[in-house]
């Protein structure tokens, strides 16, 4: 009998994935700039609440994001990171999922499933009204226990797309 | 009395302040000083420091008690335990008038495209998402205009809430409504705080330290308050050991508690219907010169023959006990007439309350024991007095050659002769103090040690004239001459300087042009700096930003560092981590902005106290011609009367010198005591020689009073309190060398006579 394919089931799975570091794609369409912004690196989740994002080509950098704080290029002091809802996006997304931790998650976002494990697609959108005015929502795609795609939409007709590579 | 003092300790309003002692006279700087310092920011300030625990319970018990504390809106205007963000319509009012508020830097297009490529960075990071809006600033007027709010000086956060340096302790900083100099309201802010802190901390091992004006305020009142009831009670039983030693029974000691509660119930009572509150001042003092009170019924009884009524003692010495009361009176009412109003207050408690005795010895004494049954006969006290009298007599010349030797001393010494620090009249604990200045540097708040005070016709003058100075503050934080400045103009610029800004700001033609310039290679749109465009048209045309228009947060900063006062404007430059107030003093000197006035706190409060105590001790020479003047018209002669005022003289010149050369020097509260001594030895002058005032003398009468006062006193010179030891010091040595001195100048007249009369019976 196939288990009930719902938000908790998904994390479960993913908890369970040991490749904890990826690498990824990233194009963002911001409106004030008349080009994409092409990016790419690698991200590497270390538990509980670490996430290292470093960046080469063109704009080069390392982010890391312990806890509620961002640290840019191994910047001694850290910035909260509600200062950057875009930021909260990806730990969210990325960390919230690996983490598994559904209560979290549920509490800043209303959460969406579809599809099935081979397939599927999560919707998430921000509760907080201080989120919702720098997010309208995160979809992430994924199969089974590998995240495939990010996307991100912002209220200003900004949005970001990220492809996660195997 | 015990219970007298217990309903009035407990009943009464007790208030008081220590800027009692700073007059409210002088040059408008002065008094400006003064109302700066009891009013201001700082004075408001309270320190709290949660101590001992883990890290962990601090910081949860730090935010619980901030919680608590923010419910207390009547009581506390602020309660921050970190630096959180501005609230959010404060930073809409900053973004909003930002070109306006800061002073900003050159636009050329060079440096526009700095600030464009910095900006791309951030849109074209993974933080870039949603960002646009640092297109609408890219100057970073913002970030200017925040500045002046943003805590740089502040204590260290730790999970968002402020920590001391060593991570020992959580810190708070509570801003009070009313001023801390005020007794009432810095007690009652500190059980609220108390009470929060318990229950913030649950069953925590932590405890709470809690410093600011506040703190010291009620510290200060509540040692004098502990001094001055231990005392009392040693007082009491001292004296009554004494009396009873003397009278050998009760009925004349219980006769002679009647003047001593009416004058003080009296005193009390008219305190209450005068003045709004009693203060620590008057608690501390009075009640101790009302012991003085115990030396009228002293006076009549030891007078009374036996079987003699008491009436005819009373009438006998009548005469003398009101002039006495007179001299003394004369002495308190050079305090009535101070501008200090803890002296008022106390002057007319003690006067009232000292005539009240005199009149109840006068006259109640007789109704409440009509003949003198008393077990003793006093005349055993008589016989010695006259011994100790005749001892003394032969040191007639001494006393003058002491005071021509005590008046040298004292002028060699000059000026040094006085005691200037505030500290001495601040009957605080140097402990508590200390902890509130480690915690204040903690803090980063601005010190009180030196400011400057610019004086000007208006408000926007004043404004204009403290941003003239702002080049040469600047000058000085770089020379590491002060660490910062604070002025009213950084959070609200003078209407011209907004004018200037506005102006400064480039037209849309120029902007646009400039923009395309400084964008030239970067990938922006077209569209993308419509909102800078926007912002800066606005700020080009709104109207500058008046105070009346500000948010709260800004009309409570400048409140703080700008007054009114005699009709002109006064606005405050506070200043911290003063290193070198000379340098300071110079280049304050050198820019020559008018109305500007560099201010040592410590020297100015010292001329302030310098210039008044001239003022007292003019007026105190003055009270003491009057009592000459009153005693010779007593006396019914000039000759007694000098006979009387020499040695008392002498007497004061002695007991100055001995403080002098013990201690730190004289002080204002030494001044006040040697004015009762001179009422006091008057007394003693009284009653000890043959000047014809009292048929029949007993000349026991002082020597009892005076050991009563010398006891009453010198428990009093061991009080912790600096203030009550002071004056406890200076009166039971002026008391014991006024009785000696007078009595060896004291006229032997028909005692002989006497003596043999009682011999022969």
């Amino acid at each position: 009998m196939a288990r009930p394919w719902t938000v908790p089931t998904l994390l479960k799975t993913l908890s369970h994935t040991t490749n904890h570091k990826v690498r990824f794609i990233e194009t963002n369409h911001i409106a004030s700039l008349n080009r994409p912004v092409h990016m790419h690196g690698t991200m590497k989740y270390i538990p509980p609440d670490t996430l290292v994002m470093t960046q080469s080509g063109a704009h080069k950098g390392v982010y890391r994001i312990v806890g509620d704080r961002l640290f840019v290029n191994d910047a001694a002091r850290g910035v909260p990171v509600r200062h950057y809802p875009a930021v909260m996006a990806i730990v969210s997304g990325f960390e919230g999922l690996l983490s598994g931790n559904y209560a979290l998650l549920a509490h800043d976002f209303s959460t969406r499933l579809e599809g099935r494990p081979e397939a599927w697609r999560l919707t998430l959108k921000p509760r907080l009204a201080s989120l919702k005015k720098a997010l309208i929502e995160v979809i992430i795609d994924g199969r089974g226990g590998t995240l495939i795609h990010i996307q991100t939409r912002a209220p200003n007709g900004d949005f970001s797309d990220m492809h996660i590579l195997p | 009395m015990a219970a007298l003092l217990g309903w009035v300790v407990r009943g009464a309003r007790w208030g008081g302040s220590l800027t009692a002692f700073l007059p409210n006279s002088g040059s408008i700087v002065q008094r400006a000083l003064v109302q700066g310092l009891h009013k201001g920011q700082a004075s408001r300030l309270l320190l709290l420091a949660i101590k001992g625990g883990t890290e962990n319970a601090r910081v949860s018990t730090s935010r619980r008690l901030a919680a608590l504390l923010r419910q207390e809106k009547s009581s506390f205007v602020l309660v921050a335990n970190g630096s959180r963000g501005l609230a959010r319509g404060f930073q809409r009012f900053l973004f909003h008038h930002r070109y306006m508020l800061a002073p900003q830097g050159l636009w050329s297009a060079a440096i526009l495209h700095q600030d464009l490529e910095r900006d791309l960075g951030i849109l074209e990071s993974p933080a870039g998402l949603n960002a646009g809006e640092v297109l609408a600033d890219p100057t970073g007027a913002l970030l200017a205009a925040v500045r002046p709010w943003s805590h740089e000086s502040g204590p260290l956060q730790r999970h968002g809430v402020w920590v001391s340096r060593d991570l020992k302790s959580a810190l708070l900083l509570v801003e009070m409504r009313a001023s801390g100099f005020a007794v009432g309201p810095a007690r009652s802010a500190k059980r609220l705080i108390e009470r929060a802190f318990r229950q913030a901390s649950g069953g925590a091992p932590l405890y709470l330290e809690l410093g600011g004006t506040g703190a010291v305020t009620v510290a200060a009142n509540e040692a004098v308050a502990r001094s001055a009831q231990i005392l009392t009670i040693i007082d009491v039983l001292l004296v009554v050991g004494i009396l009873l030693f003397v009278y050998r029974s009760w009925r004349p000691l219980a006769l002679s508690l009647v003047p001593l509660v009416t004058g003080a119930a009296v005193a009390t009572a008219t305190v209450a219907l005068i003045f709004p509150e009693i203060t620590v001042t008057t608690l501390g003092f009075g009640t101790m010169l009302i012991g003085v009170a115990m030396d009228y019924p002293a006076y009549v009884l030891l007078h009374v023959r036996p079987g003699e009524p008491l009436a005819h003692a009373a009438g006998r010495v009548s005469k003398a006990l009101l002039l006495a009361a007179a001299a003394m009176v004369i002495g308190f009412l050079t305090m009535v007439l101070s501008h200090l109003s803890g002296l008022v207050q106390l002057g007319v408690f003690a006067g009232t309350g000292l005539v009240t005795a005199a009149l109840a010895a006068r006259f109640l004494l007789p109704l409440m024991m009509p003949v003198g049954r008393f077990g003793r006969d006093f005349s055993v006290w008589a016989q010695a007095a006259q011994k100790l009298l005749r001892g003394t007599r032969r040191m007639r010349w001494g006393v003058v050659v002491m005071a021509v030797l005590a008046a040298g001393f004292l002028i060699q010494r000059g000026a040094g002769v006085w005691d200037n620090r505030l500290s001495a009249l601040s009957p605080a604990p140097r402990s508590l103090m200390k902890e509130t200045g480690r915690l204040a540097r903690e803090f980063g708040v601005p010190g009180l040690s030196s400011l400057l005070v610019v004086v000007a016709q208006d408000h926007q003058q004043a404004l204009r004239r403290s941003e003239a100075l702002v080049p040469t503050l600047a000058r000085l934080q770089a020379q590491h001459s002060i660490s910062a400045y604070e002025l009213a103009a950084q959070y609200l610029p003078s209407v011209a300087t907004q004018m200037r800004r506005k102006a400064a700001l480039p037209r849309q033609a120029a902007l646009l042009r400039q923009l395309r310039q400084a964008a030239a290679g970067l990938p922006f749109h077209k569209t993308a700096f419509r909102p800078f465009l926007q912002a800066v048209a606005e700020a080009r045309h709104s109207p500058p930003v008046r105070l009346r228009d500000a948010p709260a947060a800004v009309r409570a900063k400048v409140g703080a560092l700008l007054m009114t006062m005699s009709g002109k404007s006064i606005a405050f430059v506070h200043l911290t981590g003063v290193t070198d107030p000379s340098r300071i003093a110079r280049a304050i000197a050198r820019a020559h902005v008018k109305g500007t006035h560099f201010v040592v706190v410590k020297t100015a409060v010292g001329h302030l106290l310098t210039r008044y105590r001239r003022a007292l001790l003019y007026r105190s020479l003055e009270a003491a011609v009057l009592m000459v003047l009153v005693i010779a018209v007593g006396l019914g002669s000039i000759a007694q009367a000098v006979r009387l005022c020499v040695p008392m003289g002498a007497a004061i010149l002695t007991t100055c010198a001995v403080l002098v050369a013990w201690g730190p020097g004289l002080t204002l509260l030494n001044v006040v005591a040697l004015l009762l001594i001179a009422g006091l030895g008057m007394g003693y002058a009284l009653f000890l020689g043959d000047n014809g005032l009292i048929a029949e003398p007993q000349a026991s009468a002082p020597w009892v009073c005076a050991a009563t006062t010398i006891t009453g006193f010198g428990v009093m010179a061991f009080s912790s309190v600096a203030l009550l030891q002071s004056v406890g010091l200076t009166v039971s040595i002026g008391a014991f060398l006024a009785l000696i001195f007078t009595a060896s100048w004291s006229s032997e007249g028909s005692h002989r006579a006497q003596r043999e009369r009682y011999v022969g019976s």
